[in-house]
């Protein structure tokens, strides 16, 4: 009964995922001993990469790099009046940046996956915007479907300029009006079976038995799990939406010219629109799928990125011939995201094309 | 609520203890309250529909048996219409007016509005179980039940109320009011059917549905032989996918000291068709025979009357299935095949002997039938018997969907499980501990060939 209530509670289980997913990044602490920890939070979902994690195919058990923090050091205390913005996805998301870039007092960002509040652009600044996608994101970008769009000029002149928070200004998700709704809500949670699996099923004691299972299915039939495809050398794990052509984030899903034109119209709107709200300069910064970079030749690759940017007129940091170019991994081998050396170069390319903004 | 979820295997285990622990007599308050949650899960609102159906058959029993004459029949009337309008308006309302609309014309003045609403889960079934207590009533077989809540229980019994098997209410109601005592080896016997109806579930059906779902999605894409394949494995699939439902149910039935009828007997071994539909979804089967066959005047009359009453009977069967051509085509298919066979019989031009040939002959036919029940569409189903036997494209090129060697290992497993059923079937017979060694060694199965992507019940849409 307790672990039924458990799993009915979404606040409980929405905790603890947050608790999981950040348990393999931070130092061994006290944290570690409690009971809660015992019980809940062991988990090898994501210790060893999102795909890992989906998948559980001992061939790709990797430890995951950790992030370098850039922190501000006193060298870089000088001011230089221009704060960065990035709008971004999961690519930079949780990573510490504010003293990553040269010619920034400050960097901020903003989780699009996540509800925003408006922000409020300090005047007294020049304001710079990166509109960073995964290359699987920016297919389906349409500026009237953001949250900025929505941000009106009383609510840009009203709040407060968030600084260094993970998601700034994000509201607190709404409870259904309706105590009928409120009770359906909990009672009929439709995620109560895979809260269950979760709590019970997901500690670490349990991998070894999800890797034999994964490991028959994957010798004998070729099958991962159904979010997962492995690379045509084998050497890595690869998110099957973006390989698998039925999917519209699939690199090898067939763009026309005239769907590209719509898509450079849609993000040249969105720089207008950020312009118009108090930005300097706008730039895109798209970041290749993995299966883009090492798995190119699996179908016909449609070179979204490099058509995308030869065809919106506003500035881009391109990093794909790069990563392409790059003598060591710039992606994790058994996870969606690029690695540390990834990040390192995407960094140094923003510095290198901030020099001249 | 999915049998094959986690949320069910906690539900079971919360309402199987609860069951035993509480008093008697406070039991079915237990259940019917386990019952309206299992149902609610899927849309709570929908209980308001059900709910309905129960308190007119309740009332509608009791004025049976009370009266007398042309007002019984008129009481009966009033039910079944009640029972049927609500059937009609959520299950047919939008094909009907579907085909109306196509009739008429796209430019016509006045198009019939088509309703955007889900259909509630499972409602041919509790309403055909309902319909079965009002007409036993009035028959005289089976007394009024007086007790609101036994009748509630009868129709809503979580294990069979979303896709049977639908139950008589001579056989159920008794149960349900007589006390039981926790047995071991009923318990036992419903944990070892559990697991069965799981694992043809899981391993066998969810498997082949890998491979059945897209191909049938985009039959243009594939050719005579991975379609062939397919609607064999479909046959398969959709086999282990229902009886493995019906396993579940009947073995979670048992758990709670109540036996559930018995919906299959090895369809698949049928030697003719008559054969088959003695032994595939029985529970329905004797349905539309006791309430609709018979009353149309059965197998009296003129042999063209009798052939008649067959084709009806299959083509209500067929549209009871769904509210769509293919259906009715399938049930159209099959009346012609039993029609086809009484007159081979009548006839006297049917062989002695010859088992395996007339086995041959009737599983393949069966096969074709279900590519009907199965394609999207009934252009798509005409579109994949042609192919299949023009034989254009024999081989095999639907590696993308599934590699041979999964291939193998879905014949390997489908046939193994027609061997092992029969043994399986006589194995509750054994004793407790081989039977606690066996469902757990088909829990084990499950856990690792099993495939758990809560993929609904294919029967859950009827």
């Amino acid at each position: 009964m307790v672990i039924v209530t458990g799993a009915i509670n979404q606040a409980f289980i929405n905790g603890l995922k947050k608790d999981r997913y950040f348990d393999h990044l931070n130092p061994k602490s006290a944290a570690v001993n409690t009971l809660y920890h015992r019980l809940f939070v062991r988990s090898d979902r994501w210790r060893y990469g999102d795909l890992y994690g989906l998948s559980f195919l001992h061939d790709y058990k990797f430890e995951l790099e950790p992030f370098k923090s850039y922190k501000k050091t006193d060298k870089q205390k000088k001011a230089t009046n221009n704060i960065l913005y990035i709008i971004g996805d999961s690519y930079l998301a949780d990573k510490t940046l504010s003293g990553a870039f040269d010619i920034f007092d400050d960097v901020i960002f903003l989780d699009r996956r996540f509800p925003m509040d408006a922000i409020k652009l300090d005047s007294t600044k020049q304001n710079y915007l990166i509109m960073e996608f995964a290359e699987r994101n920016l297919n389906d970008y349409d500026p009237d479907k953001t949250q900025e769009i929505r941000w009106t000029r009383t609510q840009l002149k009203n709040k407060v300029n968030f600084s260094g928070s993970v998601n700034p200004g994000s509201p607190s998700p709404a409870l259904p009006t309706n105590i009928f709704d409120r009770i359906n809500k909990v009672i009929f949670n439709k995620d109560i079976s895979r809260n269950l699996e979760l709590l019970l099923f997901d500690d670490k004691i349990f991998t070894p038995f999800k890797e034999l299972k994964a490991t028959l299915n994957y010798k004998l039939f070729n099958r991962t799990d159904k979010g997962v495809a492995v690379s045509t050398d084998r050497q890595r794990l690869l998110m099957n939406i973006t390989v698998d052509t039925a999917y519209r984030q699939s690199s090898f899903r067939r763009i026309t010219d005239k769907e590209l034109q719509q898509l450079a119209g849609r993000l040249n709107a969105a720089n207008e629109y950020y312009l118009s709200i108090g930005f300097k300069k706008v730039v895109l910064a798209g970041i290749p799928n993995a299966v883009s970079v090492y798995d190119s030749n699996r179908m016909t690759y449609n070179r979204l990125l490099e058509r995308v940017e030869k065809n919106i007129r506003f500035p881009v940091i391109s990093i794909f011939s790069q990563m392409i170019s790059a003598p060591g991994n710039v992606y994790y081998r058994s996870d969606t995201h690029w690695n540390p050396a990834g990040l390192n170069l995407w960094i140094a390319e923003v510095n290198k094309c901030s020099k001249a903004w | 609520m999915l049998f094959n979820s986690l949320l069910f295997l906690f539900f079971f285990l919360i309402v199987t203890a609860g069951y035993y622990l509480l008093p008697a007599r406070s039991r079915w308050v237990w259940v019917l309250a386990a019952s309206c949650y299992f149902y609610m899960y899927f849309r709570p609102q929908y209980i308001l529909i059900i709910l309905f159906t129960i308190v007119v058959d309740y009332v509608a029993g009791i004025l049976i048996e009370k009266a007398a004459g042309k007002r019984r029949k008129i009481y009966l009337i009033a039910s079944i219409a009640a029972n049927v309008g609500v059937l009609a308006f959520y299950k047919y309302y939008n094909f009907f007016a579907g085909n109306v609309n196509f009739l008429l014309g796209p430019s016509a003045e006045h198009q019939l509005p088509i309703l955007n609403f889900i259909l509630p889960i499972g409602l041919s079934f509790h309403t055909f179980q309902a319909m079965s207590y009002t007409i036993e009533v009035y028959r005289g077989n089976q007394k009024a039940e007086r007790h609101f809540g036994f009748y509630a229980l009868y129709v809503m019994f979580y294990p069979q109320m979303v896709a049977g098997p639908i139950e008589r209410p001579q056989h159920i109601l008794p149960q349900l009011r007589r006390v039981s005592k926790f047995s071991n080896k009923l318990f036992i016997n419903g944990l070892f059917l559990m697991s069965i109806g799981f694992f043809k579930k899981v391993v066998i059906a969810d498997r082949l549905g890998l491979y059945v779902d897209p191909v049938f999605s985009h039959p243009a894409g594939h050719s005579a032989l991975d379609l062939l394949l397919a609607a064999y494995f479909f046959a398969f699939q959709i086999y282990c996918d229902f009886s493995g439902y019906s396993d579940i149910a009947i073995g979670a039935g048992l758990t709670l000291g109540i036996e559930l009828m018995r919906n299959f007997n090895m369809p698949y071994l049928a030697v003719n068709i008559s054969d088959f539909w003695k032994r595939w979804h029985i529970s329905l089967s004797t349905w539309f025979r006791d309430y609709v066959f018979i009353p149309l005047g059965g197998s009296r009359g003129t042999f063209f009357k009798v052939c008649v009453n067959l084709l009806v009977v299959f083509m209500i069967s067929g549209l009871w299935h769904g509210a769509n051509w293919k259906f009715l085509i399938w049930g159209a298919f099959h009346g012609c095949l039993l029609i086809l066979y009484r007159v081979i019989k009548r006839l006297n031009i049917v062989p002695k002997g010859l088992l395996y040939l007339k086995w041959l002959v009737t599983f393949n036919i069966v096969v074709l039938a279900w590519v009907f029940f199965r394609a999207n569409s009934v252009d798509d189903s005409f579109y994949i018997l042609h192919k299949i036997f023009s034989l254009n494209g024999f081989f095999y090129t639907a590696q993308a969907v599934m590699n041979p060697d999964e291939i193998f290992y879905c014949i390997f497993i489908i046939a193994a499980m027609l061997a092992v059923e029969w043994y399986l079937g006589k194995a509750r017979e054994n004793s407790n501990p081989k039977k606690i060694l066996l469902t757990l060694a088909l829990a084990v199965a499950c856990y690792f060939l099993g495939i758990f992507n809560e993929t609904q019940f294919i029967y859950f849409q009827f």
